[in-house]
């Protein structure tokens, strides 16, 4: 992390411990045998940094998974990845916290991956050893939102609670898939967008440098054709509230300074997507990178072209998702939370 | 590279294969339980900003940490088909969250100050929400949540006291209000189940009414919760 007037020095030590508990694929589930049989449960992890309190003390809880890239007899190469929430952050305050120039919340997402080695060191017992990427971010619901990014090498030891009885990890060809067909859905999402007003506009002379929140709305409406076990391929529209159009802020009554108001139909833009989902059992991802055709112009507005990249979960029909919207592939607009429901044809 | 590892991440995720769900039971009966929870509760709001032109500075209010939120309450699970249920509740309610005021004066004489109080309600909740049955005893529900206010502590109208220049009219009051629950059941025993919710109210507001020179703060809180619920009209789930 960059210095700043506090510690010109910057940020390098961070040092942190976390404990999981997970299940190992048996493959009782047709997609085990397709992944590698891979281990996944959830975790609790808590960093520290030595240097400074500016940042807080995070913790986070968290969804893991670790598949292999290969397995040997007694060793394995794995992939590690964990998704879930951080808390207990210093968040960036002009008054009580101006050091902190990295995040402007108290909760982050956390999203790590990794490698690691793992040996089995006796019947119940694997030592561990890797190193994984974590990235904390807010998807810029509060600024600032530079995010923190951590490199950090780790060893461990797992336990196996099953008395060292392993699966057979056996390769079964992949079976024919029979349910082709259409599934048609529609989800309704919600996020927040943080916009940075500086102190050299007008109204804010007298404010430090600070984000005023605004809501986005998203009514997204597809239809998909699922050709395989892992694979739907469709489009659809977004019909788009977006509540962040020509953001400004100005002095009102009772010197509030609030954002100014615009005519309703000005907030609302109509996008069209093409849709592909990863799906693996009742968990997919979906990638609709979409484009804007209605839309308001303002000075300073994302591009049209914009990208979705998300996560599914179906209970039955019910679809509760998260995902990322995002323009020039990475430069994030906001976190959506999803509701939905689907209707699947499939041929007879 | 950070955005490859991040989009590899999320590819890869979608890989964990625990969550199985085949043909799910369905319910058939009327489903009555006592339950309770506990949680972490937290304010969330537009930030928010006064100038006063008159002595230069500005202030603006800030949600701060975390804090403490529980409950105790009675629910119904009422079955509308084969997936699907009608779960009305009602529910006592503690939830608060700690909110900051900051007063920044530009005075290089004179420091900014901030006042950071917590607020805390006591509500009655009654939740009207529908659920979906999935397999392995694993449930999800969600709706709209209509609150009553019991109690108010005024931490934000103190924090702003401890810390005004000139006096000020506030009014805080939520006497009634919505949110939104979003509820995941799972059967741990005869009978009973552990949920994990989360809440958020629906509505949150801070603007200046001229007719009455007073300034209206409408908070929102929002809550993780861990409960556990017991079935009281028969054993059995």
């Amino acid at each position: 992390m960059l210095g700043s007037a506090d510690l010109p020095e910057g940020i390098d030590e961070v040092f942190g411990g976390s404990i999981e508990i997970g299940w190992q694929a048996t493959g009782s589930n047709r997609y085990d045998a397709l992944l590698g049989y891979p281990a996944f449960g959830f975790g609790f992890l808590t960093y520290g940094f030595p240097q400074t309190g500016i940042l807080g003390k995070p913790n986070a809880f968290y969804l893991f998974l670790n598949a292999p890239f290969k397995r040997w007899n007694k060793f394995s190469l794995n992939y590690i990845l964990r998704l879930g929430m951080s808390y207990n952050w210093e968040p960036s305050d002009p008054v009580a916290n101006p050091s902190h120039l990295a995040l402007g919340s108290y909760r982050n997402l956390y999203i790590s991956a990794g490698a690691e080695g793992q040996y089995l060191i006796g019947e119940q017992l694997s030592a561990s050893f890797g190193v994984k990427f974590a990235h904390f971010s807010n998807g810029q619901s509060s600024l600032p939102n530079a995010g923190m990014n951590l490199l950090t090498p780790h060893i461990g030891i797992k336990y196996d609670f099953n008395g060292g009885d392993r699966p057979k990890y056996i390769k079964y060809p992949k079976p024919e898939f029979t349910e082709k067909g259409m599934v048609y859905y529609v989800t309704l999402g919600n996020g927040i967008r943080q916009i940075f007003f500086t102190p050299d506009s007008t109204t804010a002379t007298l404010l430090p440098k600070q984000g005023v929140s605004y809501p986005v709305y998203n009514i997204s409406m597809g239809a998909q054709y699922q050709f395989g076990w892992t694979g739907k391929l469709g489009g659809g529209v977004d019909f788009i509230y977006w509540g962040a159009y020509n953001p400004d802020i100005e002095l009102g009554q009772g010197n509030v300074v609030q954002a100014v108001e615009y005519p309703f139909s000005d907030y609302l833009q109509l996008g069209i997507f093409i849709s592909y989902e990863f799906v693996l059992n009742n968990i997919s991802i979906i990638a609709q990178p979409g484009y804007r055709v209605i839309r308001k112009e303002y000075k300073g507005m994302p591009t049209d072209f914009y990208q979705h990249l998300g996560l599914k979960y179906h209970v039955h029909n019910l679809i509760i998702g998260v995902g990322i919207r995002a323009v020039n592939f990475g430069q994030a607009e906001y976190i959506e939370w999803s509701l939905g429901y689907r209707i699947r044809k499939p041929k007879k | 590279m950070m955005k490859i590892i991040k989009l590899l991440s999320l590819l890869l995720l979608i890989s964990i294969s625990g969550f199985s769900q085949k043909e799910a039971p369905s319910v058939d009966e009327k489903l009555f339980f006592v339950k309770g929870g506990l949680g972490t509760s937290w304010i969330i709001m537009p930030k928010v900003f006064l100038i006063d032109p008159a002595d230069t500075s500005s202030s603006q209010i800030l949600p701060a940490t975390n804090s403490f939120t529980g409950y105790v309450g009675l629910q119904a699970a009422i079955p509308l088909g084969k997936h699907w249920l009608f779960m009305p509740e009602i529910d006592f309610n503690y939830i608060s969250g700690e909110i900051r005021v900051d007063r920044i004066l530009n005075d290089p004489d004179n420091p900014d100050r901030f006042s950071q109080k917590l607020q805390a309600y006591t509500r009655i909740e009654v939740p009207l929400n529908f659920g979906v049955i999935s397999s392995d005893n694993f449930w999800v529900s969600f709706g709209p949540v209509i609150y009553f206010t019991l109690s108010d502590n005024k931490g934000f109208d103190a924090a702003v006291d401890e810390i005004r220049t000139s006096p000020v009219a506030l009014n805080s009051d939520i006497p009634i209000g919505m949110r939104f629950r979003l509820a995941a059941y799972i059967v741990v025993g005869k009978g009973m189940y552990v949920d994990i919710k989360f809440d958020s109210d629906l509505k949150r507001d801070f603007y200046y009414s001229e007719t009455d020179n007073v300034y209206n703060m409408r908070m929102s809180l929002q809550s993780i919760t861990i409960g556990f619920g017991y079935r009281i009209n028969r054993t059995g789930l």
